[in-house]
């Protein structure tokens, strides 16, 4: 798929990188667009050479030989950058998520081009976290899903032979109708499972029986069977998703996951340069989930497998965050009611929070709605709500005169105007339909509307309307096709990936809302401090040590799956002794892991100062994660 | 690349090469070595650098059938060897069905090697004199690595070891999680240059083993009611890194059989897993090089020990295999059992242990190669065959069979942490590696038992075409395409699971109106293949089965008939368009 990419006048620099894409449309409000490929390294470039305290670094290369990078940032603090505590922001490694570009782009310069008002605060969080920003994550799939001919690409340039038939990406999505865009195929079929929304026919839906809807086309990606197997872009040029390349749960044997976890060069460099720097505490993925809106369900898992399992004491952490994330996103007027994936198996996010052991959030950034806003003015009057018992005791003219009311009621229940007002006035005139009757008719959409499918249509349809609403045209109406291999066909519907261009004023809001999450978070880290260490003279030189360890950051130290499956170091606190020494045991001692500020850990060693000496006692806490703290103590002191 | 495009350039050169073959005079005939080919001993056992000098003079000797390859490095720098072997004249090597043998994957499981090598000296040496070696060089490809693990090999021969130790791969591990690696491993106290294990003697009571008064070098573990005055401590070590622990972080571990991509599992689930699969540099060399061979169709890794025939899954809470390769894994696996006497055919699960992320389950379920593993060997000391060898038979078998070669002594030594001690017992390699005079005939067997897999590598031909006019140009083709060995030339788990393409039968020459699969050709039940009729997807010909093919094809003259098998080759077939004489061959 050739990515065209719409041309960039320039590139603002210092102030958000991304511009409004023009639309053609009368009126079209101004959209975020993503950065590309370029535009992103560029952007990383430029930072790395402006600040001191950024350095680029370029970690892989993708499938398509493209150089993968990130940019570390962080000042010169009592610990070097590779022993403090870390953060890292990767975005779009699912590929289809470019949004995410914009969103790590603007985290760093949030970092480095703060406000003057902030910059003090910022340089001090600087000099405690060290940052990772990878913009990029999947170059091969990025740019591709940037140009009006994007179809929600995930694969990078690996050449997969996805159909099994022996053939090479022989048949993928394809601009049938020249408009530039890729949107949906009907192919009229007395077999198919697709129908019109009976409300909005420019949306597709599943025949359902319990309303007597019958199947009338096959709903395809835009596209041809070029290789003629029967199926329809079914080997497209999208090699394999490197957002399932990861252990944990692999999806064996998707063929877009790869023949094993770790065989993409994305994945594994990641997993490289992530492994090498164990001090990572946080990890946060701009991608297709959102774990604080859609919590991640602790299921079952074979015995002796609990470290499969999403551990309960992190769950509670993460409903903690969730309330603040929502809350946070509340404030800028962004909607938190809207519905999000989990966590997939295979994911980056999967791997960094089973195996690698780090708090990880999987953010999906933004999403529209699934409902258009009410009218904010007070004048409108609401017209009186009508639901069916109250349809079945009105008469026929009582109901000829609620039209509104029984139009907003089929609204509300997806049923199609031919039940509605105007069509059935003058059955109701007439005497053939009573309100009876017609509640009758429009019970079993009442009843369809309450069921998953049922929301999943209203959901659809107010999604298009909310659009529509910021006057996007991110559905179109389908148009019938001249081509004579699919005779009858339409092209049109939803315009894919059209949540990562949102509009301008939203697009900003929350990509502003999750820099300033992140950088909360980043405040919050967990880190060692030694709270206090204190000699008690037990008589004959003979003192007892005792050290209080604590948690100086909000946050734990690390996670309890990363405790449960051993995949950090512990806390370790090491005992050094001037003029004494050790009576019994060892000079150190470890402690799994610290839970939030109250959590503390103590030890105790018995020590003997040497006859005549002043006996002096330095504890060093070390975490690998955490930071590290001391204490020292002499027996003067008392 | 064009898999079409590739397999037909194939075919043109297997054609071209098959003419050539019926005219050379040395087909079938024994290999001439060029100058002296390398004639090892196989009643010992080589270090690494000796397996390096003998495969290079194998291949020097053999240099046109034997290729010696580097597939990968391992992570002190080694290099994996992999050696290709085949006749060179009978097509080529992707459009054979292989067999892949490894060896060595565990560092201490080393005679899989010498297994490996005499297999490769035996297929040399046999070939054009033994028919059922010619027939194997000429129409499958052997693919070696006889050492998965060089770094572990070269440890457990050149640096003190034990019968158990290095299994690991070479690299580093924080085991103790302390923040250093592999700081405190075992310790040579004496100066032998083995690792054996530590006693004291204790006060009456602390301890829970006595001396055995008929021989006093064996420990017997006291009964209850009875008082201990000894201890065992574990291998020969000491205290490296004063932690208050021995032993407790020697070199590695990663445990190169546990870092496999199929079921990878954490290592809170699976010791010895790496971080992730295929983190370290041995087995991510084979699975990378893996992926480059559609044809690997059978495979075998070798390890010890136990005598046992093993297949996958390793684990429970991953599918069993599907039923039809079960068959001819039992198939393989029965006849194995007689071959190997005392090796058991057993599933890694159910009889043995949990393994997850294993070369067997690798290779089965993301290539669908039928793979084993053999434990080699176990040391037969059971004197009195009473099934249970008990520690004074396996002294007797020391004194009088080794005459004391297995058994070190006890010897009293100063240890930093325990005082005096005592170190003694078996040598390294004592317990899962035969003795030279045992070795040769374990070799020659599990060789034997390699060959009998390969020998079930799918062997298709055409069996039947049948031509029937349909009037008005249209002809009805049926086709018979037979296996006549045992492995299936698609598995059950490659069709379940589409890991890679079916067969393909195509027809070029004519107008392919349809065609399909004959469930029951004399109810003619036929299962049409609604679009590409021209190129049949075909799920494979069953092992010692037939798949029965159907093509309505117009046109006139004569068509060509192609079968397209990614592990077992390519067929083609001239068939004319035109009525047999006699009708009566049709039902």
């Amino acid at each position: 798929m050739p990515s065209a990419r719409p041309s960039l006048s320039l590139a603002i620099a210092g102030s958000l990188a991304f511009l409004a894409a023009p639309l053609g449309a009368q009126e079209a409000p101004q959209r975020v667009r993503p950065p590309s490929v370029a535009e992103a390294t560029q952007e990383l470039e430029r930072l790395s050479k402006a600040h001191e305290s950024a350095s680029l670094i370029q970690f892989g290369r993708s499938a398509g030989k493209v150089p993968l990078l990130l940019l570390r940032i962080g000042e010169p603090g009592a610990l070097a950058l590779d022993e403090r505590p870390a953060v890292f922001v990767g975005a779009n490694i699912a590929g289809s998520r470019p949004l995410g570009a914009a969103a790590a782009l603007d985290l760093a310069r949030s970092l480095l081009e703060a406000p003057a008002a902030e910059r003090a605060q910022r340089s001090a969080l600087l000099q405690r976290v060290c940052f990772y920003v990878a913009p990029v994550l999947n170059p091969d799939a990025h740019d591709a899903n940037l140009g009006p001919g994007r179809w929600g690409r995930r694969g990078n340039a690996e050449r997969v032979d996805a159909d099994r038939d022996g053939l090479l990406d022989e048949d993928g999505p394809e601009d049938l109708d020249g408009d530039g865009q890729i949107t949906q195929l009907r192919i009229p079929d007395p077999a198919g499972a697709w129908i019109p929304d009976p409300r909005r026919p420019d949306l597709s839906v599943r025949a359902e029986a319990s309303l007597g809807e019958k199947g009338r086309f096959r709903l395809e990606t835009e596209g041809r069977d070029q290789d003629g197997d029967g199926r329809f872009n079914e080997d497209a040029a999208d090699g394999v998703q490197p957002d399932r390349n990861f252990a944990h749960a692999f999806p064996y044997p998707a063929r877009e996951a790869g023949p094993w976890a770790s065989s993409t060069p994305e994945a594994k460099a990641l997993m490289d340069f992530l492994l090498a720097r164990r001090q990572v505490a946080l990890a946060v993925v701009y991608g297709e989930a959102n774990v604080l809106l859609e919590l991640p369900a602790a299921g079952p898992v074979p015995k002796g497998q609990a470290a499969n399992r999403f551990q309960a004491d992190d769950r509670a952490s993460l409903e903690r965050l969730a309330t603040r994330y929502r809350r946070a996103l509340k404030a800028r007027e962004l909607p938190t009611k809207r519905p999000a994936q989990a966590i997939a198996g295979g994911s980056l996010a999967a791997w960094l929070y089973y195996h690698y052991g780090a708090q990880t959030l999987e953010l999906d950034l933004w999403a529209p709605p699934g409902k258009p806003e009410a009218p904010k003015s007070a004048e409108t009057s609401k017209p009186a709500k009508l639901d069916l018992p109250g349809l079945r005791k009105l008469s026929a003219a009582e109901l000829l005169e609620q039209a509104s009311a029984h139009d907003a009621l089929l609204e509300r229940i997806g049923a199609p105007d031919t039940l509605g007002s105007r069509a059935s006035a003058a059955g109701l005139e007439g005497g053939q339909l009573t309100p009876n009757q017609l509640a009758d008719r429009l019970a079993p959409y009442l009843a369809f509307s309450k069921t998953k499918a049922g929301k999943a249509r209203a959901r659809a349809r107010g999604t298009a309307d909310w659009w529509a609403q910021q006057g996007v045209a991110a559905v179109t109406s389908f148009r019938p096709l001249a081509l004579a291999e699919l005779p009858g066909a339409s092209v049109g519907g939803a315009l894919p990936l059209a949540d990562q261009f949102p509009p301008k004023a939203q697009g900003e809001a929350a990509i502003a809302a999750h820099s300033a999450w992140v950088l909360e978070l980043a405040s919050r880290l967990g880190r060692v401090e030694v709270r206090s260490l204190t000699l008690t003279p037990l008589g004959a030189e003979v003192y007892r040590v005792e050290v209080v360890v604590g948690n100086g950051g909000q946050l734990a130290t690390h996670t309890a799956l990363a405790a449960l499956a051993k995949v950090r170091l512990p806390i370790r606190i090491e005992l050094g002794l001037k003029g004494g020494v050790l009576v019994t045991g060892r000079p150190w001692a470890a402690h799994e892991r610290l839970g939030g500020s109250a959590k503390v850990f103590k030890h105790t060693w018995l020590v003997r100062a040497s006859a005549g000496q002043t006996l002096e006692v330095e504890v060093r806490a070390t975490s690998e994660h955490a930071g590290r703290d001391s204490a020292t103590a002499t027996s003067e002191e008392r | 690349m064009d898999l079409s495009a590739t397999l037909s350039r194939g075919l043109l050169s297997a054609a071209l090469l098959s003419l050539l073959l019926v005219s050379s005079a040395d087909a079938g005939e024994p290999l001439k070595p060029v100058g002296k080919p390398p004639t090892p001993r196989f009643n010992t056992l080589y270090d690494t650098d000796a397996v390096g000098r003998l495969l290079e003079a194998y291949a020097k000797a053999y240099p046109r059938w034997l290729r010696l390859s580097t597939i990968g490095q391992s992570s002190e720098g080694r290099p994996i060897w992999l050696l290709t072997l085949t006749n060179p004249e009978s097509g080529p090597e992707l459009q054979k069905p292989a067999m892949y043998v490894d060896a060595n994957t565990h560092a201490n499981e080393v005679q899989g090697t010498e297994t490996t090598l005499y297999l490769i000296d035996f297929l040399l040496t046999r070939y054009g004199k033994l028919e059922r070696v010619t027939e194997l060089l000429d129409r499958a490809v052997f693919y070696f690595v006889p050492v998965v693990n060089p770094d572990g090999r070269s440890k457990w021969f050149s640096q003190p070891a034990t019968p158990h130790f290095p299994r690991t791969v070479a690299t580093p591990r924080d085991d103790d999680r302390d923040g250093l690696s592999d700081e405190d491993g075992y310790d040579d106290l004496d100066g032998n240059g083995v690792i054996t294990r530590m006693r004291k003697k204790v006060a009456l009571g602390e301890g829970r083993f006595r001396l055995d008064p008929k021989d006093p070098r064996i420990m017997v573990r006291v009964k209850p009611g009875e008082q201990g005055d000894y201890t065992f401590l574990g291998w020969e070590g000491i205290d490296n890194d004063g932690d208050g622990r021995i032993n407790e972080d020697p070199l590695g571990y990663v445990d190169p059989n546990r870092t496999f991509g199929y079921d990878f599992q954490p290592r809170y689930v699976q010791g010895g897993a790496s971080d992730y699969p295929l983190q370290i540099p041995e087995t991510r060399a084979i699975a990378k090089w893996a992926l480059t061979k559609p044809n690997l169709a059978a495979a075998q890794s070798f390890h010890n020990a136990g005598r046992m025939i093993l297949r996958g899954p390793g684990s429970k809470h991953v599918p069993e295999y599907p039923r039809e390769d079960i068959g001819v894994y039992d198939l393989i696996s029965k006849e194995g059992e007689r071959l190997l006497p005392g090796y058991k055919a057993m599933v890694i699960w159910k009889d043995l242990y949990r393994a997850h992320a294993t070369t067997v389950d690798h290779l089965y379920m993301i290539h669908g190669a039928i793979t084993f593993t053999n434990e080699l060997y176990r040391a037969p000391t059971d004197l009195d065959g009473d099934g249970h060898p008990k520690p004074e038979e396996r002294m007797k078998f020391n004194d009088l069979l080794t005459l004391g070669r297995q058994f070190v002594p006890w010897k009293k030594v100063k240890h930093p942490q325990y005082g005096e001690v005592e170190v003694g017992g078996y040598r390294h390699d004592v317990g899962r590696v035969p003795e030279g005079w045992l070795l040769e005939s374990e070799c020659h067997r599990n060789a034997a038992f390699v060959l009998f897999h390969a020998r079930q590598l799918p062997k298709l031909s055409i069996a039947e075409v049948k031509v029937r006019a349909q009037g008005s140009g249209l002809w009805r083709i049926d086709v018979a395409v037979a296996n006549e060995r045992g492995i299936p030339s698609v598995t059950a788990i490659a069709r379940q699971n589409k890991l890679h393409r079916q067969d393909l039968a195509l027809i070029k020459g004519g107008k392919v109106v349809a065609s399909g699969i004959v469930r029951d050709l004399d109810l003619d039940r036929i299962d049409l293949q609604r679009h590409r009729p021209e190129r049949l997807e075909v799920p494979g010909v069953k092992g010692l089965g037939r798949q029965r093919l159907f093509f309505l094809v117009a046109g006139e003259g004569e068509v060509e008939l192609r079968y397209e098998s990614l592990k077992a080759g390519v067929l083609t077939r001239r068939v004319e368009l035109k009525e047999p004489e006699s009708r009566k061959e049709f039902k």
